[in-house]
């Protein structure tokens, strides 16, 4: 005898799974939930890839015989969008270089392979760029049905002179809301001073109180929002600056022109 | 350029001579020196040979009349700063130049006697300028302000006339000369004042009470934190460390999130996947971190297959 029946759970973007993509089961990693313009939830996925599906080139007996334990291969942009019905079910998959002890026969990735020039190459997985839920941890709301306000910083700095042409000049610290759009955002009244740094003053220094707050924000706060309770979470997204302070943040010598860091 | 650069050297030895023959009137006479040296050239020279002149007279007799005659000597030195200016228009180049080697030849010399001669002879020269500058100088004057015609003086009666029409005007004009009122401040007061809602028994008298209002409005505070200023960029003696100032990034959201006309411009929700780009909620960061879009989703897995067997229990 035989039941049909669905059932719900819960994905977080990180996750690895099986999805099927014309007809086929395949393997890949959830990499972002999105929304289409027509408020349709879209799923972003990373492809993983069996020795099989591997690029001629790269198949090798080397290869086949760590598949036969397990391994499968990380791929490259561009990634894949499906929709949230072409999900079939979570997997577990180990990344070699953040777990030590990997269970024997389990789905593992050491290697992540990647198009240049037409060419397909290999690169150990530990160069690919880290997904966000491999560093970042939030709490959950303390209770579900507090509404969640997510903010995204964007922090802006720049000298300005103080009057006229004197030398000394002063640097201005901003902070926008990434969450408005930018025909809000560009409005004067929507740039919020954090603080002046004096002539020559230690930039990473003036921002220790700021960066010890951001911290906190960034594992969720509750705040009274509007009347009622709120969870807030708030992370710097951005940092702009033109290039002599673009350059002092990233710690390269500076040279005189102007560009937006992102 | 020329007359400029002699012009601070007849200073110095003039001042010295004056201390050395009239003690007593240094004090005095210091300061009006002093005040000469923002004039002309010919001015100096002027009082110079007022100066000597009196001194001549007035030797023997005593402070309060040589204090006088010193009021009359500023009075003339500026009244021949006019025809100084009219020397200057007129370039009498010629002239000045003889003066000035006079001038110099004095100075190296030091001499008190040839000094008086000296002196007497300019003086003669100077009357002579004089006389030639008074003849020119109703005709080449410039006025800075010129003095209203009598014939346009309004004809207002009342306690004002005939200058202003009624208090208001004279206040106000008294306190921007006064105080020295900018345009800008001008133009605020006037639009405050003929608000329909302004009434003048409102006006607080006391400015103190401004500042206590000033605490009550709703002002962020203020954080303040010595930061090391680096020694490569100020002088040496500039101290290591200065306050920077700072407002809490917590107390910037608070705000901004109970700000309903800022709220309901914000996006709160996940990523959006769109063709063009123009926001944030557009990029990558967005869509894959947790801290800024939507990072878990309840997804329904379709379709499971479980085979069992039944078991019947009676």
């Amino acid at each position: 005898m035989c039941l049909l029946f669905n059932k719900i759970v819960l994905y977080r973007s990180g996750d690895f799974i099986y999805y099927q993509d014309n007809g086929q089961k395949k393997l890949g990693r959830l990499r972002a939930i999105l929304k289409s313009d027509n408020e349709y939830y879209q799923l972003r996925v990373q492809k993983i890839m069996y020795y099989n599906d591997l690029p001629g080139n790269l198949k090798s007996s080397s290869r086949q015989r760590r598949s036969t334990t397990g391994e499968v291969w990380l791929q490259d942009e561009p990634f894949l969008t499906i929709m949230t019905s072409q999900i079939l079910e979570k997997v577990t998959i180990m990344m070699a270089f953040q777990q030590n002890n990997i269970p024997k026969d389990s789905l593992r990735i050491s290697e992540i392979i990647y198009k240049y020039n037409d060419h397909w190459r290999v690169r150990d997985a530990k160069l690919s760029y880290l997904h966000p839920s491999d560093y970042i941890s939030i709490r959950n709301p303390p209770s579900l049905s507090m509404p969640v306000y997510k903010l995204f910083l964007d922090l802006y700095y720049d000298d300005f002179g103080t009057f006229r042409n004197v030398y000394h000049s002063l640097g201005g610290v901003y902070i926008q809301f990434g969450n408005m759009p930018t025909h809000q955002r560009k409005l004067i009244k929507n740039h919020f001073v954090l603080g002046f740094i004096p002539f020559g003053g230690n930039f990473n220094e003036f921002m220790v109180p700021f960066v010890s707050e951001i911290k906190d924000f960034e594992k969720g706060k509750i705040m009274t929002v509007q009347g009622q309770d709120a969870w807030v979470i708030a992370g710097l997204g951005v940092v702009t600056a033109d290039l002599p302070q673009g350059n002092d943040l990233a710690g390269v010598l500076r040279y005189f022109s102007t560009l937006l860091i992102i | 350029m020329r007359r400029r650069y002699i012009h601070s050297n007849p200073i110095k030895p003039f001042r010295i001579r004056n201390r050395f023959s009239h003690d007593s009137r240094d004090e005095t006479t210091l300061p009006d020196v002093n005040m000469e040296e923002t004039n002309n050239y010919d001015d100096v020279n002027y009082d110079y040979n007022e100066f000597d002149y009196d001194n001549e007279m007035i030797l023997s007799e005593d402070d309060v009349i040589t204090e006088s005659s010193d009021d009359d000597n500023e009075e003339k030195g500026n009244d021949e700063e006019e025809g100084s200016s009219y020397e200057e228009e007129g370039n009498n180049y010629e002239e000045e130049g003889g003066n000035n080697e006079e001038e110099e030849g004095y100075n190296e010399d030091n001499n008190e006697e040839e000094e008086e001669e000296e002196g007497n002879n300019e003086e003669e020269e100077h009357n002579h300028d004089d006389e030639e500058g008074n003849n020119n100088k109703k005709e080449e004057i410039h006025q800075i302000v010129e003095a209203l015609d009598e014939d346009k003086i309004p004809s207002c009666d009342g306690e004002f006339a005939p200058y202003f029409n009624n208090y208001t005007t004279t206040a106000l004009f008294c306190w921007l000369q006064k105080h020295n009122v900018s345009t800008k401040a001008y133009e605020d007061l006037v639009d405050i004042i003929h608000n329909p809602q302004f009434e003048p028994t409102h006006v607080v008298k006391n400015i103190r009470r401004f500042q206590s209002w000033r605490k009550r409005l709703p002002l962020l505070p203020i954080i303040t934190k010595p930061i090391k200023i680096s020694p490569k960029k100020t002088p040496s003696t500039s101290r290591g460390s200065k306050l920077s100032y700072q407002l809490s990034i917590s107390e910037i959201i608070w705000r901004v999130l109970n700000n309903p006309m800022l709220t309901k411009h914000m996006y709160f929700g996940p990523g959006i996947d769109s063709e063009k780009k123009s926001e944030f909620w557009h990029g990558n960061l967005w869509g894959e971190s947790p801290l800024f879009g939507q990072h878990e989703i309840l997804i329904l897995e379709g379709n499971k297959i479980i085979y069992f067997d039944i078991i019947m229990i009676y």
